[in-house]
């Protein structure tokens, strides 16, 4: 086995490790870059509809969504 | 978003919702490592799901509360928060089995791993692929509760071919 695969390796397991922090902690990893992913996705051409990254009051108010649609989960 | 746990829980107390679920990745995330997504959703029983606006009720109770809606969305702290009501049979039982979890001393009822799987399934885009083929990986279900669960939810066929296509090499 090479010292690259071995890396590979070594970095799956500690990647995977992390499926075993507590839940609330994962969560606030995600939370934590969520802006970004946001700010990202904007720069793309495909980026309409996309939640703010800004905090609530720091912009308006969209309009009140309907109750037939039906999102897919994200 | 321990702020939507609370706003879940008080709306049951209440009565504006008769039950709830976190399900999508936010709760997968409780079973596989951390993955990016940027909304929260959540399966909902309303008590007058036959009206013409079914989460009327809801946005009005979540107004009051200063939650606002944002697109499809009500933002809640850090989190746009997607209602939906339990459609059918398959996601009237995930929320009616849901775990309850405790997040930071909160209660917050989870769709369970095997649910999140079957409802990923039922769905059928690449990332719910993805994500049951994650659930697998981290042990929290099986092949066999999977096809269990949807045997029952006429989804065999959907996951004959799922298993065709990514479990069998």
């Amino acid at each position: 086995m090479s010292d690259t695969q071995r890396t590979f390796e070594r970095q799956a397991a500690w990647q995977r490790a992390r499926k075993s922090l507590p839940w609330p902690e994962k969560i606030r990893m995600v939370e934590a870059i969520r802006d970004s992913i946001v700010l990202l996705r904007r720069s793309s051409p495909h980026s309409e509809n996309l939640p703010s990254a800004t905090p609530p009051g720091e912009r308006s108010v969209a309009s009140t969504p309907s109750s037939t649609q039906t999102p897919d989960p994200d | 978003m321990k702020e939507v746990a609370q706003l879940l829980n008080e709306m049951c107390r209440v009565g504006v919702i008769l039950d709830y679920a976190l399900y999508g990745a936010a709760a997968q995330i409780r079973y596989t490592e951390p993955v990016a997504t940027l909304d929260a959703d959540v399966l909902v029983a309303v008590p007058a799901p036959d009206r013409l606006d079914v989460l009327g009720p809801v946005f009005e109770f979540c107004m009051q509360s200063g939650y606002h809606p944002e697109g499809e969305a009500i933002r809640v702290g850090a989190w746009p928060v997607q209602l939906m009501p339990a459609y059918s049979p398959l996601t009237r039982e995930a929320m009616e089995r849901a775990d309850t979890a405790d997040f930071d001393g909160v209660p917050f009822r989870v769709v369970r791993a095997d649910y999140l799987a079957v409802i990923a399934l039922s769905v059928g885009r690449s990332k719910d692929y993805t994500r049951i083929l994650a659930l697998l990986e981290s042990g929290s279900v099986s092949r066999e509760q999977i096809a269990r669960l949807a045997q029952r939810h006429d989804l065999a066929e959907a996951w004959k071919r799922f298993e065709e296509r990514f479990c069998d090499e």
